[in-house]
């Protein structure tokens, strides 16, 4: 599963079937804390891209 | 897209423009605009506002979010809907750049959705603003500088 995590460099996303303990170290989480991957539908800026493809 | 003039009951004349002011805001902030520090991700939790949360996961003082708005000159009531527990610290609200609201996220036992309010926050021009969440410091009574953000609202007093 593909988690997204925000940083001043830009967004780094993870698999999280296969991410290690350095680069979790390095995002401040621990493996039983990772976020659960968040549902399409809060994706705003993509349903708004999917409108505007509609509409055009 | 395209924008018509919205009816106003009062009768005024208004340019679309002025019809889209800016009066009330509500941020789910589940994506922020940038980072300018930290590490942020969204964790859902429907034990929380809005079914989820923003957390630095760096829980580093000083880590900030940011997020791109249009506000009008006015005055507005700041709300925030975030988490509270014995180990977070206290969450600034700025509009460019400038500390507004401060919200104290320490509870000696945790609280998954607390909503404070602040009133009388004085935006003195209009624009797109800057509305950074940017932890600053934490309570005497905290271990650390942790913050599960769910919800900002920025609504006009006046």
């Amino acid at each position: 599963m593909k988690v997204t995590f925000f940083t001043p460099a830009g967004d780094v996303e993870i698999d999280t079937d296969d991410v290690s303990d350095e680069e979790l170290q390095r995002l401040g989480v621990s493996r039983e804390d990772i976020p659960r991957p968040v549902p399409s539908i809060y994706d705003i800026e993509a349903r708004l891209r999917a409108l505007e493809e509609k509409s055009a | 897209m395209v924008l018509s003039n919205p009816t106003y009951n009062d009768g005024m004349a208004r340019t679309a423009l002025e019809g889209y002011k800016s009066g009330n805001l509500t941020l789910i902030l589940f994506k922020p605009n940038s980072t300018p520090q930290g590490t942020w991700a969204y964790y859902i939790e429907n034990t929380h506002g809005c079914n989820g949360y923003l957390r630095n996961t760096s829980a580093a003082d000083g880590d900030e979010a940011r997020w791109l708005a249009y506000l009008d000159v006015g005055t507005y009531m700041i709300q925030l809907t975030c988490g509270k527990d014995s180990d977070y610290g206290i969450v600034d609200v700025e509009i460019d750049g400038v500390a507004l609201a401060s919200f104290d996220c320490y509870a000696a036992a945790p609280d998954p959705q607390s909503t404070t309010r602040d009133l009388d926050n004085v935006v003195a021009t209009s624009g797109v603003k800057q509305i950074d969440l940017k932890v600053n410091g934490k309570n005497g009574s905290s271990t650390g500088y942790k913050c599960n953000l769910s919800c900002l609202e920025i609504r006009r007093q006046t």
